[in-house]
This record gives structure tokens, sequence and C-alpha cells, in this order.
């Protein structure tokens, strides 16, 4: 069976009333919940698991998915309008996106990510269609040694994200590595800077720590800034994104869809790098850099294109090698299980019409997210209008009740309080959490690969030259670095004396 | 600090003010002791506590337990997952839980066993009552589908003849699968390069990838579709019986590796001091559960054993646990 | 350093003025105590044993992160970067009343359940940090709360503690 063969099975499944009906709660669930500060896919899919193993399996998982895209659109609506990712791959939306809104812009970067979810969600189907065991042999080669060199690329792309100078993005990156090493030790087992805490065992959780900094912090800064009551002084500018916007943004969702088609594929951290790469690629081809950070639109459009081509295409080393690449893909393979279906190299061909019609449910989940989310835009920019008082007290309310749900634990509301008042402080102070929440999502990871790495190869480091995709990897950062440093020496010498641009720090001075 | 505020002032507000809700059905005035216990139970909703996350093996044998004890015992068994801690804190709560019945929870190898070894926790296993065994996952070593290594003995012979040199997966750190192979190694003068992962996803990638010479991991069905598929070679079962699924696959006692088997062991558990009549309620409703088709076809048929280990044979595996890896961790 | 501290505690005393004029103190400050935290970190990681970069302990990874913060703290603090703060006013104690509050929140989650305290948490937050009238506070707190409730702990089932106002509905008879 060829593959337009087996994508017309997919949408003779997928057009089943059932499994549209089903298509479409999962979506507007996912919306719905992406919205929600703290209650993410995660949270969500575990809640609903149960309801699903009482579901036909191909809707149950259709439906599943549906969540789990959807809340990668709707987890931009709180990043771009107050500051909370609920998610490690909407950290960078949240930076330029909430400068948009502060800006007035709030609907153009909804509107910009609507869209470019929507073209990097498509693209990614497509790549998923016909590519989709090819790449799965790219995320076997990506063995620890691999690992290490693609965090070391992430540490670079995170301190070039900070607003500030590069030491400082450098001191609040090493910050988040330091924070996350609390918790057992991947390696050995060991108890590391957690004090006697059985609640701290585990670690921080990320997304306690994300909207901490981000969202608490902001909206603990708020409370000094306005008078009693005052909203947001600004008027919001027109909705939808112009002629120019989408013009500006156009290289950016190109780029973004395919990197992060490319990097999603790849288990543990994928859909973060993407987003990063998206957004630093973008920063160095901007003709004015310093844009970034204060409200450019590529640095919402790329970034938020990348997240989502990277969410489908997470789905490659699931449903070819059974492979879950992330919690919620972990979740979605435990409701597999249940069903009595082992998601593995088997899946295609003895399951055709779950797994082509997942696909094909997904072309079209898209597309209603599209069509759901574009009038959705002018809803979600009305929130504004709300007074700053209720809208801060609410969100409050929902990122604890969020925050507790995901482990179902208390300790992560103090977790969540404790980095907002950091965040909070760095406000304050001039530090960007930005490089310091991202740090924290590769550390651990990093960490992890290497001592792998050194196990497995008794302790030489030639493991890094030897595997093919270290070496390439690790090729290319060498490139990089020696991009810029030449760069910087031209211009240099082009012009005399500059006033210590951030650019120029070097990193290993 | 925390457990204190919230001990006294549940107690108080227990007494109080939900003594209605608690007791109104059981007819017994004293909600802080043990001995709200009739033919009654379970009057009341039933809190099952799942030291993992949501999505997993546990989780579905605790899901499927959970619906199965509902139906059968009446009451609601509702499934809490709380992962965090490494499954510490969702122990820690049941141990301090009070023994009334309305609070149990799954428990295994790790949670149980391992983790009060491998940190200074406020519980360790005397403070819990087994109640019953509910699903048994195998182990077994496996190579890649292009490995020099055609068997076990090979494979052990090679780590013997070159020490550290022969890379071995295991799922974590503090799994007991990570323990039993400590133990095999200082037993029978074997030297691997033991290499944790965070799970069996991420083993099963590495070992596909090429990047691992060998893998020690749980039997589950990802494990079993790369065995049916080719990608993964089983070498040795490290149960204590051959699988049903593989029959010609050794055992690694049969193999002359005496007392050597481990297997991830699901059990329920209460709070220490819970009382009898509750633990043969309980212990029944398991029993009748692991016998139950559409629990065993939602766990997997492999996975449920045979014959039922009741709360004294589970206490009892559990305590041998503890008498073999005591010297293995430091 | 002990000079630039007080400075600082006073500056926030008598920091009425929003306008604040440059001062390294103010900038030296928080990446002094990033140095000291990281010089810390960087004992507690020796603590945990480094091992080497061939056969890495598990203090070596937290041992160079802390070498980082320490080196980039250190550097900060001496060559502060010269830019503008925000200054400390009065309504930064605002702030510090707003985090008591969260925490009161939580302690107070934990021990008598959900409702209570998201219906103060609201009211606080409504009336004294946003300044609402009365009675749409009440309102909006009683409401939100309520509708919060259903949709977290009926609709998603998330595990809320036992609450004392559901307990008390309840044994007084539905």
């Amino acid at each position: 069976m060829d593959t337009l063969d087996s994508l017309t099975l997919g949408f003779s499944v997928a057009f089943e009333p059932t499994n549209l009906l089903f298509v479409l709660i999962g979506v507007v669930i996912g919306t719905a919940i992406g919205v929600l500060p703290g209650l993410g896919p995660t949270a969500t899919i575990a809640l609903l698991l149960p309801i699903t193993y009482t579901m036909d399996a191909t809707t149950s998982i259709i439906m599943l998915a549906g969540i789990y895209y959807g809340s990668m659109y709707g987890g931009t609506i709180t990043s771009v309008l107050l500051r909370l990712p609920g998610e490690a791959a909407s950290v960078v939306t949240a930076i330029d996106g909430y400068q948009m809104t502060k800006q007035g812009r709030a609907g153009t970067a909804l509107g910009i990510a609507a869209i470019g979810s929507f073209i990097g969600g498509t693209v990614s189907i497509i790549g998923l269609t016909f590519l989709a065991p090819m790449l799965a042999n790219v995320a076997l080669a990506m063995g620890p040694a691999a690992y290490v060199a693609l965090m070391v690329l992430g540490l670079f792309l995170v301190t070039s994200i900070g607003t500030g100078s590069t030491i400082k993005s450098l001191c609040m990156a090493g910050l988040g590595l330091a924070l996350s090493t609390v918790g057992q030790d991947p390696i050995d087992g060991s108890s590391r800077f957690t004090f006697g805490s059985v609640g701290l065992l585990s670690g921080f959780d990320f997304v306690a720590v994300a909207m901490g900094l981000f969202g608490v912090g902001e909206l603990l800064h708020s409370l000094e800034k306005s008078e009693h009551g005052q909203a947001i002084k600004v008027k919001i500018k027109n909705i939808w994104p112009s002629r120019k916007d989408m013009k500006e943004s156009s290289g950016a969702i190109a780029r973004g869809s395919v990197l992060g088609f490319f990097i999603g594929v790849l288990p543990g951290g994928g859909g973060v790098i993407s987003s990063l790469a998206s957004y630093a690629m973008e920063k160095k081809r901007a003709k004015d850099p310093s844009r970034f950070g204060k409200g450019a639109i590529e640095g919402v459009a790329g970034p938020e294109t990348a997240n989502n081509a990277s969410s489908t295409s997470a789905f490659i080393p699931l449903l070819v090698l059974g492979i879950p690449s992330n919690v919620v893909l972990a979740l979605i393979f435990g409701a597999l299980l249940m069903h009595g279906m082992t998601p593995g190299p088997q899946l295609i061909a003895e399951q055709p019409n779950l797994f082509w019609g997942i696909i094909a449910s997904m072309y079209i989940g898209n597309l209603m997210l599209l069509v759901l989310n574009i009038p959705l835009v002018g809803v979600f920019v009305q929130m504004l209008r709300v007074r700053t008082g209720i809208l801060i007290a609410f969100a409050l309310l929902i990122v604890m009740i969020g925050v507790f749900s995901i482990n179902n634990s208390p300790f992560d509301m103090w977790v969540v309080l404790g980095f907002g008042v950091l965040g909070w402080l760095m406000n304050k102070t001039g530090f960007d959490p930005g490089p310091l929440v991202l740090a924290f999502v590769l550390g651990p990871i990093l960490e992890k690969s290497f001592r792998q790495s050194m196990l497995i190869s008794g302790g030489s480091l030639e493991i890094f030259v030897t595997d093919p995709a270290a070496a390439l990897i690790f090729g290319a950062i060498a490139l990089g670095i020696l991009y810029k440093v030449l760069g910087t020496r031209l211009k240099r010498r082009k012009k005399t004396a500059p006033v210590i641009p951030a650019e120029s720090v070097d990193i290993d001075s | 600090m925390r457990f204190n505020l919230k001990s006294t002032f549940f107690t108080s507000a227990a007494v109080i003010l939900s003594v209605g809700v608690a007791v109104s059905l059981t007819g017994c005035g004293a909600a802080g002791t043990a001995e709200a216990v009739d033919a009654g139970y379970p009057a009341k909703t039933v809190k099952f506590l799942m030291p993992y996350a949501a999505g997993g093996p546990s989780d579905v044998t605790s899901r499927a337990m959970a619906q199965c004890l509902s139906q059968g015992l009446g009451g609601t068994f509702v499934v809490e997952n709380q992962s965090s801690g490494a499954g510490a804190v969702a122990m820690q709560q049941l141990a301090s839980a009070k023994p009334d019945g309305y609070t149990v929870g799954l428990s295994t190898n790790g949670p149980m066993v391992l983790n009060p070894m491998f940190n200074e926790l406020p519980y360790s296993m005397d403070d819990f009552t087994a109640i019953g065994t509910m699903a048994k996952i195998p182990t077994m070593f496996a190579v890649g589908k292009d490995s020099p290594f055609k068997d076990a003995e090979s494979l052990f012979q090679a780590a013997q003849e070159n020490p550290g040199t022969i890379s071995m997966g295991v799922p974590g750190a503090t799994s007991s699968l990570a323990i039993e192979l400590k133990k095999l190694q200082q037993d029978f003068d074997i030297e691997f390069a033991v290499v944790p992962t965070s799970g069996s996803a991420e083993l099963i990638t590495n070992l596909l990838g090429g990047h691992i010479d060998a893998v020690f991991i749980n039997d589950h069905k990802d494990v079993a579709a790369h065995v049916k598929d080719g990608g993964f070679v089983p070498l040795a079962a490290a149960s204590q019986e051959r699988s049903k699924t593989y029959a010609d696959l050794p055992t690694m006692e049969e193999l002359g590796y005496e007392g050597f088997f481990t297997d991830s062991v699901y059990g329920l558990f209460g709070p220490k001091g819970l009382p009898d009549a509750i633990v043969a309620t309980l212990e029944s409703g398991i029993e009748a559960c692991t016998q139950d088709q559409e629990v065993i076809d939602q766990i997997g048929e492999r996975f449920v054993p045979d014959t039922f280990s009741n709360a004294e044979e589970t206490a009892a595996v559990f305590a041998d646990m503890q008498t073999r890896y005591e010297p293995l961790v430091g | 350093m002990v000079t630039s501290i007080l400075e600082a505690g006073q500056r926030l005393e008598r920091s009425e003025d929003e306008t604040l004029p440059r001062r390294a103190g103010l900038n030296r400050l928080p990446a002094l105590v990033l140095f000291i935290v990281g010089v810390a970190a960087m004992i507690g990681a020796w603590n945990l044993s480094v091992g080497s970069l061939q056969h890495p302990q598990p203090g070596l990874w937290p041992f160079v992160v802390s070498f980082v913060i320490a080196l980039t703290g250190g550097i900060l603090t001496l060559f502060p970067e010269q830019i503008p703060l925000e200054a400390w006013n009065r309504r930064s104690l605002g702030v510090i009343g707003g985090i008591v509050s969260l925490g009161v929140f939580i302690i107070l989650f934990e021990t008598i359940g959900f409702i209570i305290p998201a219906i103060l948490m609201l009211v606080l937050w409504l009336k004294v940090f946003g300044g609402e009238r009365w009675i749409p506070t009440i309102i909006l707190s009683i409401v939100g709360s309520a509708t919060s409730y259903l949709l977290f702990a009926e609709l998603l089932g998330v595990p809320f503690p036992q609450d004392i106002v559901l307990n008390a509905l309840s044994w007084i008879g539905i």
C-alpha cells in the first residue's frame, strides 16, 4: 500500500462522525486547557486517561493527540497576554510576545502565532506522512554523546536570547543549571542539595519554576507599578496582523516549520531546542537584532511555529518506534497499551487504521484549530480590557491551582511562590529569567548524557569525535564560533572603538 | 512544619466537622482510632495512592484494580498519582494516613525498599501493612540484533574477561535492576560498564541505536514489541520461572547464577496497624480481581500472576528484597 | 561591600522618589549575592565529591555550574553594569504583603481545603490590591471560587485536600 492510499484510508477513518467529533472535543479541550495557566496537557491527559479506557482505541488517541497539539496553541495565549509560559517551548514566545502586549499589539502576536502554528503543524504532518520511517532512524542515531553536543548547542543559544549582556545571561544560565541539579543524582541516585526535604527529591518542577519566574514574578511586579485598580494603560491597536506583519514573519514561519519538524523528532528537549534555535536564528538574521526582546514579531512567529511543528513530529518516534519522547506522549503510549496495542515497529503494519487515522485526524484538527483560534484571538484580547486588579487576582488563583494539579502536591505551590519572589527580585535588579528557565531544562539532559557517555567510553573523551552525530553537531558549533569571532574582528576593524556591545563580549573570557 | 500543622489542624477539623461524613455510616464516634471498622467497609471513597505519574504500567495496574475493587467491594477507589519526590511523597502520605482502610496505595521495589535506603526518608518498610500482590513485571537481559553476543554465557564471559568495557544499560540508578546487577557483578566477579538511564524508553532507544551493548530491562509490552520485531534479542530471563512468552529463554538461575532474580512487584499496601478485618476484605477483593478477565486483559496476561500472593506472602517478598539489597546499598 | 548593603537599606527607607540616580551600589548588591551563592554552592558540590572529568562523581557538574555563577557574579560585582534600575518605593512593601498572603493561602489550602482560602485570597487581592468596591469584590470572590472549584475538582477531578465547607454542608444533611 503506498502512502497516498494509506492516507485515503486514514481520512476515511478520521471522517467517521464519532472521530470528527472527538477531534473537535480534543482540540477544544486542548485550547481551553492551554489557556488555564499551569494546567498543561500533561495534567489534563492524565486526568482524562481513565475516561478514554472505555472508548474506542483510535477515537481516544485521536482525542488525546488533539488535546496535545491544541494545548500548544492555547499555551501561547497566556505566554503572550500574561507572560505565563505553561511549558518549556512557550518560554521563548513569552519574551517578545509579552512585550508586544505591552505595546498594545497582543492581537497581532496571537494572530501570527495562530497562523504560524497552523503552518508549522501542517508542514510537520506532511513530513510525518511521508518521511516518518526515515526520520525515526535519526532519533535512534542520537546517543548520549550526541545529546551532549545538542545540549551544548542549546546552551550557546540560551545565552544569546537574553536582553542584557552576555555575562548576565551566562550568570542566569549558570543559576538555572545549578537549580536543576537539586534532587536525585541521575547516575548514582544520591540526593543533592535537597536539605532533607522529601519533596525536593525529584527536584523543582519545571512548570512551577517557569510560571513563578515569569508569570508570578510579573504579577507581583505589577502590584507596585499600577495605582489601585488601574487598567494597563495601553490602547489595543489592531487585532489582526497587518500585511507588513505577515511579510516580516513569513520567513520566520518558513524556517520555524523546517527547524521544528526536524529537531522535534529528537526525544528529550527537542521541543525546547527547536523554539530556541528558531529564536536565535531570527535574531541572527535580523537587520537590527536589538529589536528582539522588545517586541519583535519574528520572535513570536518563528518559535511558535517551530514549537507546533515539533509537537507534531514528536509523534514520529512514538508511532514508528514505540518511544515516547516526552511526558505527554508517554501518557498517550499508556493509553495505547491500555487498549491492548503496543506502539512499536509493527504498529503501522498491524494497525493501519489507527496509525493513518491519527495522522489524517491531525490535518483536520489543525484546520479546526485555525478556524477556532482566529475568532478567539479577538475574545482573548478583550480580556486585557478587564481591570488589572481582577485579572491579577484570578490569574494568581488559577496559577496556584494549576501548579497544585501537576503532582497533586502543595509543595509545588511553595515552589511557584518562591520562584515568583525570585522573578520579582530579578525584574527589579535587571536580570533576565529567560536564560535561567531554559538552562534549567537543558542542564539535566547535558549532565546525564555526559556521564553516560563517560561510562560507555570508559572515561575517554574521544567518544565525542567518534560518535558521528556528536561530531557533526560539535563541528557545527565550532564553525558557528569561528564565524562569530571572525565576524566580530571584521566589524571591529570597520568601526573603531565600539562601546562594548553586548554581542561582542566573548563567552570564554 | 507543614506536616505538623497539617496533621494537628486536620485532626481537630476532622473531629469537629467531618465526623458526620467520616463515620455516620459506620456509627463509630472515634474518628482518630482504627476501630471504625465493621462489615460496612468500604463506606466512602477510598484514596488509592500511586507513587508514579500516570501512563505507565503501574498506573494501568492501579486503575484497572481500582475500578475492579470499586465494583467488587462497593465504595469508590480513586487513584491519586503523586510522583513528586521520586514517589517518596506518596509513600510518606500513605505511611502517615489513618489505618482505617480509606487510604491504600500501590508500591513496588523502588519506593518501598530502595528509596529509603538511598535517601533519608521519614518512612521505612515497617510503616506499612502489605495487603496483596496485584501484578509482577518480569525482567530480562537483551542485546541488539547485530550484537556479537548470541547467548548470555558469551556476554557474561566477555564482561569477565574485559572488565568495564561492555556497556549494560539499566532503567535507573535506584531501580531494583541496577541493585540486582550490582549483586551479580559482586557475586560472580563480572564487571560491566553500567549505564543508568531515566527509564525504559531511553534504554530502548539506546539499544536500538547501538549506543550501548546490552540492557537489563523490565520485560513489559514495549520490550516485547521489539523482541517480536527482531530489534531486541533476549538472552536470559531474570525471574525465578521461565517466561510464558519466551519458553525457550533460560533463566539466570538455570544458567548457573544462583540466587539471581528480580521482578518488579506491584503490591497493595496500607498504613501500619491496618485492622485484620479490612486487610482480609481488601485481600479477597484483589484476589478476585486478579482472576477477572477484564483486569487481566488491561494489565496484560503475562503480568498478573496465576497464583495469588496474599498479604503474608507479599510482605515476605518485600522483606526478602530488604535483606537482599541492604548490604548492596552503601 | 558592607557600605553598599547599608546604602541599599537606606535607600529602601527614604525612597519616595521614583527617579533614582544611577548608583553602582544597587547594581552591585545582586551580583554580590550571586557570587556568594555561587561560592556556597561550590563548597556544597565539593562535599558531594567531584571525581574527575573522565570519571565524574555527583558533585562535578554542580561544581562546574556553581563556578560559572561565582565567576560571573564576581565579574558583575567588580564591574557593575550602569543601567538604571527601578526604585524601591512604598508600594514595594505592598508586594511583600502580597507574597505573605499567597503563603497564607497555601497553608490554609492544605489545612481547610480550597473554598475558604480561595474566597479570602480573592477578597484581599480584589479589594486591597485591586481597589474594587465591596459588592463586586464579594460577588466575584464567591462566584470565582465556586466556579474554580467546580471546574477543577468536579470536572477535572483534581484531588483537593479535604474541604471543611463541603464537609460541613454534607454534615448538615446533603
